[in-house]
Parts: C-alpha cells; structure tokens; sequence
C-alpha cells in the first residue's frame, strides 16, 4: 500500500473515560468521519463483546486515527459523543439500531435503518440469516404442508418446515400460520380453505 | 367518483405522496410528511416537516425504506463476492464503493496493485464523477423547474454508461474492482471511446452553464438558500462538494493521494458562500477538472498487468486450466472457498462524488468478512438538511435536497 494508507494508529479507550477523552481530543482539532459498532463475540478481543470504532481526521484530513470504544454492561452502554461531534448522530443511531449499543445522553436514541417496532438487533453475530418470517404479510399467500391439505401429500404431515423450524400444528390457523408461511414457495392447493381466503 | 356532497377528500385518499398528518389551528403549526414517495426526494427519503405557513420550522428525515442489510450479506460472502454487494450501496457511484471496499481489503492483505490496475480504477472512478454529476446536474435542474437539465444531464450520461458496459460489460452494478486490481482489461479501442467523451463534455458543460449559471430564475432559487456555515460543516461531519462549497478546502484525491491521484495534477474547486448556488458552482467545476485528470490518465496509462497477479488471490486465466495442475487447483481453491485475509481490521476512505466514502473492513482470518461497514456520505451528509432547511420555504427544501445529492440506496445500505 501506499505510505498515505500506512493503518492509522489504533487506541483503546474505556467507556468510563470516553465523554472525556472526547472531549480533549475535539480540543485537540480532532473531527469525527465515521463511527461505527462491532460484534466482537468470536475475534478473541479479550474485552467487551460490542465495541465502537471511531475514525477521526485532523483539519487537513492527512491525519486520521482509530479509537476502540468496548460497550459495557447489559444492555452494552458507553456515553454518546454527539454532545462533542454532532456528526455522531446518525452513525450512534445506527449502531444502536444494528447492534443494540446503548449511548447516554444521546437526544434521540431510536432505530434508524429498521422499523421501529422491530424486535433484536440484525448485525450482532447471533442474529440468525434466513431463519426470520418477513414482516408486515398481512395473511399467508402460499404455505407448505397446511392442515387439512391433501392427505396422500405426505408434507402436510411434517413436523418441521424446508427451514428446519418446528412446526406446531395448533398455531397452524390463520394468525399462526403468518409466521411460518413467509419463505413457503409452493401454490395452495385448490381445496385448501383455511388457507385461501 | 360518486361522493356524497360535503365529503371533503382528504390527500391521503387521492393516494398522494404528501398528506396532512395533523393540523391544529391553534397553534397553526402544520405537520406535514413529505415522501417516502415524492419525486424530488431523490429517493425514497421521508421528511416529516412542521410548518407555519410556507415556513419550514423543523425537518426531519426518516430513512430507512431502501435497508436490505447489504453489510449482514457481505459476512456471507467470500472476500470477492462482497464487491458484488458493496457496488449496490451508492448506485450512482458504484466505482467508489468497489474502490473503498477493494482497498481496505488490499491493506489487509497487504499487497499492492500494478501501476495499470491502479491507473484504470482511478479513470473509472473519474468517468463515474462526471456521470454521477450528470445525474445531479439534471435532477437538480428538474426540480427547480429547468427541465431541459434533465435530457442534456442524461444525453452525456449515456455516453459514460456506454463506456462502462464497453469495460465492464454492465451500465451500474459493475463489480468490476476487486481486491488487487480490476478483474479484466480494458478492451481494445478504450482510449478512441474514452477520447471521444473527453473532447465532447467540456463543450458540453459550457452548454450547461449557458443554460444556469446566469439565469435569474436559477439564481433566486438557489442564491442564499440553504447556506451552511463551514462550522456547521465541520460539527455535522459533512464532506465532498457539501463541504467544499463551504469553504472547507477537504479533498482525499489530494490530500490521502491513493491509486494513480499522486501522479496527476489538478485543481479543487472550493466556494465560500456556502448556497445551494455554490455547491452548484462546485459540482460544475469538479466535472471540469474530472476531465482533465481522465486525460492525464489516458496518456499516461501504463502497460503491464492490470492485477495482482498472485495465484492465491486470483483465478488463472482459462488457457492455463488445460495445461497446468496447479492452476486447477489454485482454480478449484478460489472459486469453492476463496482466499482467506490476516485477521485485522481498515478503514479506507476515498473521495466519492458526495464526499468521504469509507469502507472499515475486520477480518477475523477466515475466507469472509467478519464486518464490512461502509460510511456512507449520503446519510452522513442528510444530517445537515435539518439545520438547513429549518426557516427556509418549502420550495427552499426541494433545492436543498437536491444540492446535498443524497442517494438512498447509499443512506439505507
């Protein structure tokens, strides 16, 4: 690489010293470019499982440093650093939005990228990929092996779903069935009345 | 169409992209939500406006519509993959999420592109400058009621989207950087397709200011509105012509001079006034020194490689496959599991058309990115149209968001 992207240098500071240390290097001339939340559950980091990294640059934009900020505690919290660099809204509402980060003192602390009433926070490493029912369906459209289908089918028998997921035949009604029927590919069958509305 | 009479119908009902959500008479403040659908939100932006008459008191943006978790997919893909997605972020800017992504991932690996590859992805990034400004250049005049923007902004537009598809084989999506270089050539015949688009745009810019620069309509529009302060700047992390218009003389072509930057000269055009008219005077400029360094770069681009050529990071070329074992195997390697990256984390900015485009990368050692942020400067940048807009008009706003240029597939991610 070229010498003008030598890696910043990286710093550790604790999420008791970070209003403070904020603060100092602000005075220092130090702004904020990007900040940004990290699951660290499986990188052997040694500290908190969530940490924030900032990325600051100095008047000129030539100077740039990291700084490593671990969240601590449940829910993981570190002061917010809007007070100091207002640019930090966005970027603090959008790792609290992924990844569930909570920061003091920031105004307005709500989701940003997802929907308000979404439940768990998607980046965080344990947040399953492919293994959520899409929201906001108002009622099943298709579904896999629904009660009272085709008896010779022998799918409307299953216990799981082409997910794996348990199914429970008594949630198997017209509330319960939105959950299980988002990922489901295959066409009703004609005579499938608790399905077809 | 058959309402009983004295039934008043209400925006909502007519299906509208703005509509009433409240209105107090008392305090005759009203609260107005302007998008998600709205045609000169640029994008599926929502404002949710409170407004005393035509004045706009607070503004709002809520975002999020376009979220389809593009950081979550690249953990699924393999170190080359995830260029794929990264290139769908900005998308009018895909060169520069590829740029950024294919970078920080080259710090990790720490190995170095040949002077082509370096060469190349820098004149495509300079032809997708000029394209992105196009398309601001025309929406922008379409908002404010210069329609003729809009078909002289596309016309050129169309010519780089042609050299694109000539390059890359795609108009936008291109995946066309990877992590050492670019992953083909530049065709035969390049440089006569390239020249032709060089001698052709700055007449063509001129055209353009003919038409603006001193129109007095355009000039009422954006003369004096939205003026953002270079403290302003500085607090809400703006960057790109935003900044520059403020008269924060910021630029990492210059200042971080990556890939081929060092070895062209060029201008950055700075304003102080800090109006919608000069980040417009801005744009027009940048498009200009844009063609200037294209030229540089045609006529100095070196021969050689056009990527790092290390069999563990790329595939063979397909005529070795029949001759030599170990190109299969390095073959069947990279395309069953990819290489895998020293643990470690970068962050690598580069200069997009709206600013600092960054990509931090973590790598936890395996063949796929353990995170893969990218700080976008169109939701950064967003920030700033609150502060803004607030005591302007509403006819204000609408040139105000076109003079940030924010793009929601890059804001959303």
């Amino acid at each position: 690489m070229s010498e003008s992207f030598a890696r910043a240098p990286v710093a550790y500071v604790a999420a008791g010293d970070w209003a403070a240390r904020a603060r100092s290097l602000k005075d220092e001339g130090w702004a904020l470019s990007d900040l940004a939340g990290l699951d660290t559950i499986s990188l052997d980091s040694g500290s908190e499982r969530f940490e924030v990294v900032v990325q600051l640059f100095q008047a000129g934009g030539r100077q740039r440093r990291t700084i490593h900020v671990p969240a601590e505690g449940e829910p993981p919290s570190l002061p917010s650093a809007v007070p100091v660099w207002p640019a930090a809204d966005f970027l603090e509402r959008e790792a609290f939005d992924m990844f569930g980060i909570h920061f003091e003192g920031h105004p307005n602390l709500t989701r940003i990228l997802m929907p308000e009433e979404w439940v768990g926070h998607p980046l965080r490493k344990d947040y399953g990929v492919g293994k959520v029912p899409v929201e906001f369906i108002a009622q099943p459209l298709i579904q896999i092996g629904a009660p009272g289908g085709d008896p010779s089918g022998g799918s409307s028998q299953s216990e799981v779903d082409w997910l794996g997921q348990a199914v429970n035949s008594k949630d198997d009604d017209e509330n319960g069935a939105a959950e299980h029927a988002s990922f489901a590919r295959a066409v009703p069958e004609s005579g499938d009345k608790g399905v077809n509305q | 169409m058959s309402r009983a009479a004295g039934v008043v119908e209400t925006l909502e009902e007519r299906g509208g992209g703005a509509y009433v959500e409240s209105f107090d008479e008392t305090e005759e403040v009203m609260t107005i939500n302007m998008g998600p659908v709205h045609p000169s939100t640029h994008g599926v932006l929502r404002l949710v406006l409170e407004l005393s008459g035509e004045t706009v008191l607070s503004c709002r943006p809520t975002i999020g519509y376009l979220h389809t978790g593009m950081e979550k997919e690249c953990e699924d893909q393999s170190w080359r993959s995830a260029v794929t997605i990264v290139t769908r972020m900005d998308y009018l800017a895909p060169f520069f999420n590829e740029q950024a992504y294919s970078m920080a991932v080259e710090q990790l690996l720490g190995i170095e592109v040949p002077p082509r590859g370096k060469y190349i992805r820098t004149l495509m990034a300079e032809m997708n400058r000029l394209s992105s400004h196009l398309v601001w250049f025309g929406t922008s005049g379409l908002d404010m009621g210069a329609i003729s923007a809009v078909f002289y902004g596309f016309r050129e537009r169309e010519l780089i989207l042609d050299f694109y598809e000539m390059v890359t084989g795609l108009r936008m999506n291109h995946g066309y950087f990877i992590p050492g270089g670019v992953w083909q050539d530049f065709p035969e015949g390049w440089d006569e397709v390239c020249r032709s688009i060089t001698d052709i745009l700055p007449g063509r810019i001129a055209e353009y200011e003919d038409l603006l620069t001193q129109n007095p309509i355009w000039l009422e529009r954006t003369r004096n509105v939205g003026v953002l302060s270079a403290d302003d700047v500085i607090a809400l992390g703006a960057s790109g012509p935003v900044a520059r218009a403020s008269g924060i003389d910021l630029d990492l072509r210059r200042d971080l001079p990556y890939e081929a930057y060092g070895d062209v000269s060029f201008e950055v055009p700075t304003a102080t006034e800090g109006d919608v008219y000069a980040r417009y005077r801005v744009r027009i400029a940048e498009m200009r020194e844009s063609v200037k360094i294209i030229e540089q770069l045609m006529d100095a681009m070196p021969d050689g490689d056009y990527k790092n050529m290390d069999p563990k990071l790329t595939v063979p070329p397909r005529s070795e496959l029949n001759r030599s074992m170990e190109a299969v195997i390095h073959h069947f390697k990279l395309v069953t599991q990819g290489y895998s990256v020293p643990p470690g984390e970068a962050y690598v900015p580069v200069e997009s058309p709206r600013g600092e485009l960054g990509a931090y990368v973590v790598s936890d050692g395996g063949t796929s990115p353990y995170r893969c942020h990218v700080r976008d400067p169109s939701f950064v940048n967003l920030q700033t149209l609150g502060p803004m807009a607030k005591g302007g008009l509403v006819a204000d706003l609408i040139a105000i968001i076109s003079s940030i240029d924010p793009v929601m597939g890059g804001v959303d991610r």
